[in-house]
């Protein structure tokens, strides 16, 4: 049985003050190396046993890794703990994103925890995921052969994995500026408070009168991967939204979800809540984008 | 006589304990260090089944470990729990046993200088196992050729085959059954469940023993019974009890988690003999999970019942999943059947329980023992019955509940008295008010997404285990108050306080008896050596028997303090009386009318001492005969999100009837916790396990194991709290108990409440958003079909 | 592994010590510096019974580890009342609101109100059960919890 008391593991531990450093301890300690931000995610993977490095790579105190700016968008440097782009979304255009880290976990772990860390853990139920992935963020990694940057949607390839190569870390999530007449909202399911969603949706839109001109929909918790839902959003965009075209949207959703039975839920009910918070959500952010305000 | 006016008790205070717990000072088991202490760990079965067939330490005590194994311990088989006399007591465990029944059962204990040692230790012990079959579901269990988790048990000195896995059966019958049903105008039968819940105690269980020189043990182990730790300690490392130490240690959260030795207690305790050094044991989460779980349950129940409401008979039958081991199935399920007779009037009753071995985690006293699951039933099918005969629910219950003047069974068949003091029908028509009853409507005269109900249910917890007969049930505690030479008093017990304030209350009625400031009594830090036995802070006893003792003690303290101050003052004891006085900050005894006969009991206590006349101290032990019923009554309300399934309280009033209520505040809190986890009951909490590999599919950890959090509670001002206005006139100064009492009934108020909302009834706990969606989605198809065909 | 000598002040109490990569912050204090205030109860992030101050912030002690808190001022249960022994404005309130039975969640529960006052001396009750969501206590329904600190927030 684990123990959950201690930490087993014996490991290296680094706490560089580059990213040019960072890159080269990944690199001269090979795939047992790992990069550690918050820990919230990893610490208890390792009790876990789940991952064993054999080096651990804190990033905390590297300089260029900890920011929030506004340039064409939002750039929010990886490192960036929970907390402080919580509190810089907060009555901001990115409100969905606000929304998502105050239903992550809880105060403590706002503290701790990173945004970088959440999309890197890549857990299908990362909460951040969803709205950034409406926002259309791009993530910006860097490694040895040096910078690349993807759609956040590229990012993700499966439960606990991404396109990230052992000696890359992430430094930057660019989100697109929302522009007028934009609403955007977040909401999760989850049994009880501070808990792991069961379904999560965010949806970005842009309108013009009752038109809808422009839909972004994404999921969590209900594929491997936290997903975009791309047939709805084309059934939307450019259409007069009325309570039936949001109501067959919804169904669509019901369909496109690929939901797993679990501890937290069943496949069944997730097909059906996730319908049920899409709904919801597209029609917050549809208030919301009345006279482009949030 | 009744004494109703008091100096101290139902005064809200500061609770002692309270200043060393806001500081980080309270030292739990788990807080304890010894100098030269080792740390252990326990090797566990990672199979629901299996025979040990070798084990090998040689590797981990290369690395300078300690080692014990099953061949080193004693293989005496126990009972972890001493309640019962020794003929109703089923013995079904070892230390470290060479059979292991269920995931996480411990088999090797290792000790080392550190945790991280000990536990590298721990992965170096081979073991080789024999795998045999498992079963995990008590229906399949009593199947003929079933695989056996036990092929016998002691029963008291008797060796008892077991079975079908049956670990023991209770059958009840009062009347005649047939006859009840023939005369009833409507029977009505349902099943209902409710789940394997943990006790999610907030501390894991911890434990420190230190061998000492003598060849006795001294041990801090979290329990929530020092003497029963001792006797078992005692009997299976075979050192007489006068050189076993059990001490009293503060205890983070119990439920009846600890109400028995607890498995790391022996482990810990066997390591440390050997070892000749302290050994710290501390459990993980994990292991703890794996330690023990509520009672589930399995009812169906069946009620005959008149037009005009009145209960003609009633059958129970249960089916327990008490998991690999017999803690106390066989006491349970009798209770259980007290609690069903206890409920409501039936002139004629049949019971029948059967407790099922299965592998897996074993089950134990959880508040309530068995109550919850059975008001859950009960609760729920009275407003079933309710709807039948038309009535009004709560008016059902009034007409048919056990009230003043009846007999009610506190512990089962044997332990038997009558009602004395009764607060159900205040509690029910305040709380009808308070909640805003009569304005519930009816569920399809409800529309939209969000749908609110109101439910009721009431039930009631025995104050104790106390008859008039001694049955087969242990009951009494033992009390030492003293007079100390500055006027403070000083008292002793071996009662354990969970956290609701049972030493609080021991503390006020030391001051109401004795006519001192509350702040001059000091509860006294306890161990077996220098107390007299107390069977256990279990079955809500606390103040009503403990209490009783404590109180008991100081009457006979303060018949020896009038004493010598009758001496001084020249006045007749009898005659005198002592009051608390602020300002001296001390108790004056004082003869009423005149004014030269008053001196402080400081200054009696000291002239006593200097002139050799001795110390007013007392002990005493003290049995109740009676175990009175504490009531509870719950309204709730809850709102239904029909979309979702998700179901949230979003109102409550709890009310208790607890006779004279020693800690307000304290006792409104129980009322508040109750409630919290008697939700959790209803709508969250359950275990389950893999069929393949014996583990808990929650992985044994508060990850996915979940209870709730401040923001899933109703806001502070949709709760009410309030006591009935009673004296019961057998407990010290009117007293009964809470604890237990406040979370029996939650769980089946909840399901009254979902059903006023959606019309939907919920028979199996937890009604989860899954459940509820899905009934949903059943409903509305089954309304369109009916409309079709309209 | 390559132990490392980490500084930090507890408390106010500057200490230096040598400690292997993988300790835990929670053990450290606990075992190194005697500080068994700080408690354990899953280990695992869920219960927040570890929960210490790392400047100013309320971080779980049971996921964090020592040499990553190198240079931070932390605070434990033990450091919220002043040296002389008088008790912080919400250790009062938590006697006086009754919020405390067994007592183990009381250490997290303390100094998430210390934190939240810190930030937000205004906070509604809404504010007040956001911020101790994430600290299970199984004695008391929370109620009391939320009333004490309440009680501390101006209006
Ligand atoms: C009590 C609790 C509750 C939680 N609740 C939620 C919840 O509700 N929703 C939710 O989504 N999550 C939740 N989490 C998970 C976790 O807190 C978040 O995912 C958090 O954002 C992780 O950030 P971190 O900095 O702690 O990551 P870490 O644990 O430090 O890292 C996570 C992973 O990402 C990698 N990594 C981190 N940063 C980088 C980088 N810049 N470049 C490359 N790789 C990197 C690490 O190597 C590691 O594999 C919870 C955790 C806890 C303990
Ligand atoms: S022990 Fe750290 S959160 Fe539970
Ligand atoms: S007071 Fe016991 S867990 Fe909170």
């Amino acid at each position: 049985m684990i123990n959950t008391r201690i930490l087993t593991q014996e490991f290296d531990y680094f706490a560089p003050e580059s990213i040019k450093q960072v890159v080269e301890l990944l690199e001269r300690h090979g795939e047992g190396a790992r990069v550690i931000a918050g820990g919230t995610d990893l610490i208890n993977q390792m009790k876990e046993e789940k991952m064993s490095p054999s080096c651990l790579v804190n990033i905390m105190n590297v300089k260029g890794l900890r920011y929030i700016k506004e340039d064409e968008g939002l750039r929010i440097g990886a490192a960036t703990k929970l907390r402080d782009v919580r509190a810089y979304c907060f009555k901001s255009r990115y409100v969905a994103l606000y929304e998502a880290i105050s239903s992550l976990g809880k105060p403590q772990v706002w503290n701790m925890g990173t945004i970088g860390g959440n999309l890197c853990n890549a857990s299908p139920a990362a909460d951040t995921a969803p709205p950034l992935l409406v926002f259309k963020a791009r993530v910006k990694l860097v490694g040895k052969d040096g910078e690349r940057e993807l759609l956040l949607e590229d990012f993700f390839t499966g439960v606990n994995s991404t396109v990230l190569q052992p000696t890359e870390l992430m430094v930057e999530i660019h989100l697109d500026p929302p522009g007028d007449g934009a609403g955007n909202a977040f909401l999760k399911v989850a049994r009880v408070g501070a808990d792991i969603s069961k379904v999560s949706c965010a949806v970005f839109l842009k309108r013009q009168g009752r038109t809808c001109t422009e839909c972004r929909v994404a999921l969590g918790a209900v594929a491997p991967v936290p997903m975009r839902v791309k047939v709805v959003e084309e059934m939307i965009e450019g259409r007069e939204i009325e309570e039936s075209l949001v109501a067959k949207a919804s169904e669509i959703v019901s369909e496109e979800v690929k939901p797993i039975d679990d501890i937290r839920s069943s496949a069944e009910y997730r097909r059906q809540v996730a319908a049920v918070t899409f709904r919801d959500v597209f029609w917050k952010a549809w208030d919301r984008a009345i006279g482009g305000k949030n | 006589m009744e004494q109703r006016v008091f100096s101290t008790i139902g005064k809200v205070t500061r609770r002692k304990e309270g200043i060393a717990r806001v500081t980080g000072k309270e030292v739990f088991s788990s807080d304890v260090t010894l100098p030269g202490m080792l740390f252990a760990r326990v090797l566990r079965s990672p199979y629901p089944h299996a025979k040990v067939l070798s084990v090998d330490t040689e590797e981990a005590e290369k690395m300078g470990a300690i080692c014990v194994t099953p061949d080193e311990v004693p293989q005496i088989r126990y009972n972890e729990r001493q309640v019962s006399i020794p003929s109703k007591t089923y013995r079904d465990r070892t230390v470290l046993p060479e059979v292991v029944r269920h995931v996480g059962e411990g088999v090797v204990g290792v000790a080392a200088r550190t945790e991280a040692l000990a536990e590298e230790a721990v992965r170096r012990v081979k073991v080789e196992w024999e795998r045999l079959p498992a079963v995990f579901d008590p229906f399949e269990a009593m199947k003929e050729g079933a695989p056996a988790v036990h092929e016998d048990v002691m029963l008291g000195d008797v060796r008892l085959p077991i079975k079908n896995n049956i670990a023991c059966v209770r059958e009840v019958s009062e009347g005649d059954i047939e006859e009840g049903f023939s005369i009833a105008d409507f029977i009505v039968e349902e099943e209902f469940r409710t789940g394997r819940a943990y006790h999610t105690q907030l501390e894991t269980k911890a434990v420190v023993c230190r061998p000492e020189p003598d060849g006795g043990i001294t041990v801090w182990p979290t329990a929530q019974s020092i003497h029963n730790t001792r006797q078992l300690l005692g009997r299976i490392f075979d050192i007489p009890l006068s050189k076993v130490n059990v001490v009293r240690v503060p205890i983070g959260g119990a439920f009846g988690s600890s109400i028995q030795m607890n498995t790391a207690v022996a482990v810990c305790a066997a390591l440390a003999l050997k070892a000749k050094r302290p050994v710290k044991l501390c459990l993980t989460r994990e292991e703890d999970m794996y330690d023990h779980c509520k009672y589930p349950s399995i009812i169906r129940l069946k009620y005959g019942i008149k037009k005009d409401g009145t209960i003609t008979a009633g059958e129970m039958q249960t089916v327990v999943d008490i998991g690999a081991h017999n803690i106390q199935a066989y006491p349970l399920l009798g209770c259980m059947a007290g609690w069903f007779v206890s409920l409501y009037r039936m002139p004629h009753m049949h019971f029948h329980g059967t407790a099922v071995y299965t592998n897996k985690a074993p089950a134990c006293a959880m508040q309530g023992y068995g109550n919850p699951q059975v008001s859950f039933a009960v609760e729920s099918m009275m407003d079933i019955l309710a709807e039948k005969v038309g009535m009004d629910p709560v008016d059902l219950r009034l007409k048919n509940y056990v009230g003043l003047g009846e007999t009610f069974w506190g512990q089962g068949p044997t332990v038997r008295s009558i009602i004395r003091s009764c607060g159900v029908e205040e509690m029910l028509s305040k709380g009808k008010e308070k909640i805003g009853w009569d304005k519930r409507g009816k569920p399809e005269e409800k529309r939209g997404r969000y749908r609110r109900g109101i439910g009721v249910g009431r039930s009631f917890h025995t104050s104790g285990t106390g008859a008039p007969m001694p049955g087969e049930v242990i009951d009494y505690s033992t009390a030492m108050v003293k007079v100390n030479e500055d006027g403070s008093v000083d008292y002793l017990t071996a009662l354990m306080c969970h956290g609701g304030g049972t030493l609080e209350a021991g503390a006020k009625i030391v001051a109401e008896v004795m006519g001192v400031p509350l702040d001059k009594v000091g509860i006294s830090p306890s161990d077996t050596r220098s107390t007299g036995y107390d069977v256990c802070t279990h079955a809500t006893r606390g103040v009503y028997c403990g209490g009783a003792a404590i109180k008991k003690a100081a009457e006979s303290a303060k018949k020896i303090l009038l004493e010598f101050a009758s001496r001084l003052l020249e006045v007749n004891p009898d005659a005198l009386q002592i009051r608390p006085d602020e300002e001296l900050g001390q108790g004056v005894i004082f003869l009423e009318g005149a004014k030269d006969k008053a001196i402080t009991v400081g200054e009696v206590a000291k002239t006593a001492q200097l002139k050799g006349w001795g110390t007013a101290i007392a002990v005493e032990s003290h049995r109740q005969v009676n175990c009175p019923p504490c009531f509870v009554t719950n309204f709730i309300e809850v709102e239904v999100d029909t979309e979702t399934g998700n179901v949230r309280p979003t109102r409550a009033v709890a009310a208790v009837d607890a006779g004279t209520v020693i800690n307000p505040d304290l006792a409104a809190g129980q009322l508040e916790g109750g409630l919290c986890r008697g939700i959790g009951l209803a709508l969250l909490e359950d275990t389950d396990y893999d069929r393949d590999t014996g583990e808990l599919t929650c992985g044994a950890s508060l990850v996915d194991y979940k209870t709730y959090t401040a923001v899933d509670m109703p806001f502070v001002d949709d709760l009410e709290a309030f006591f009935a206005n009673t004296y019961e006139p057998s407990g010290p100064f009117g007293a009964k108990g809470v604890g237990e009492a406040a979370n029996n009934c939650t769980a089946g108020t909840v399901a009254n409440a979902v059903y006023n909302a959606i019309g939907i009834r919920f028979k199996e706990a937890p009604i989860t958003p899954e459940k509820v969606l899905k009934a949903l989605k059943e409903n509305g198809a089954a309304k369109r079909r009916a409309e079709r065909n309209d | 592994m390559n132990k490392r000598k980490v500084t930090f002040t507890v408390n106010g109490e500057r200490h230096e010590l040598v400690v292997e990569p993988n300790e835990l912050l929670l053990n450290v204090l606990r075992e190194k510096l005697g500080l068994t205030g700080t408690k354990y109860a899953c280990g695992k992030g869920q219960c927040g019974a570890c929960t210490v101050l790392v400047n100013g912030e309320s971080f779980l002690s049971c996921l964090t580890l020592a040499v990553a808190v190198d240079g931070a001022e932390i605070r434990t249960i033990e450091g919220v009342a002043e040296p002389d022994g008088t008790l912080d404005p919400i250790q009062e309130a938590f006697l006086d609101s009754s919020a405390i039975q067994c007592g183990f969640c009381t250490p997290g529960m303390v100094l998430m109100g210390r934190e939240l006052l810190n930030r937000n001396p205004r906070a509604t009750e809404e504010e007040i059960r956001e911020q101790i969501k994430g600290n299970l206590c199984r004695c008391t329904g929370y109620f009391s919890i939320v009333r004490a600190i309440k009680s501390c927030c101006e209006k």
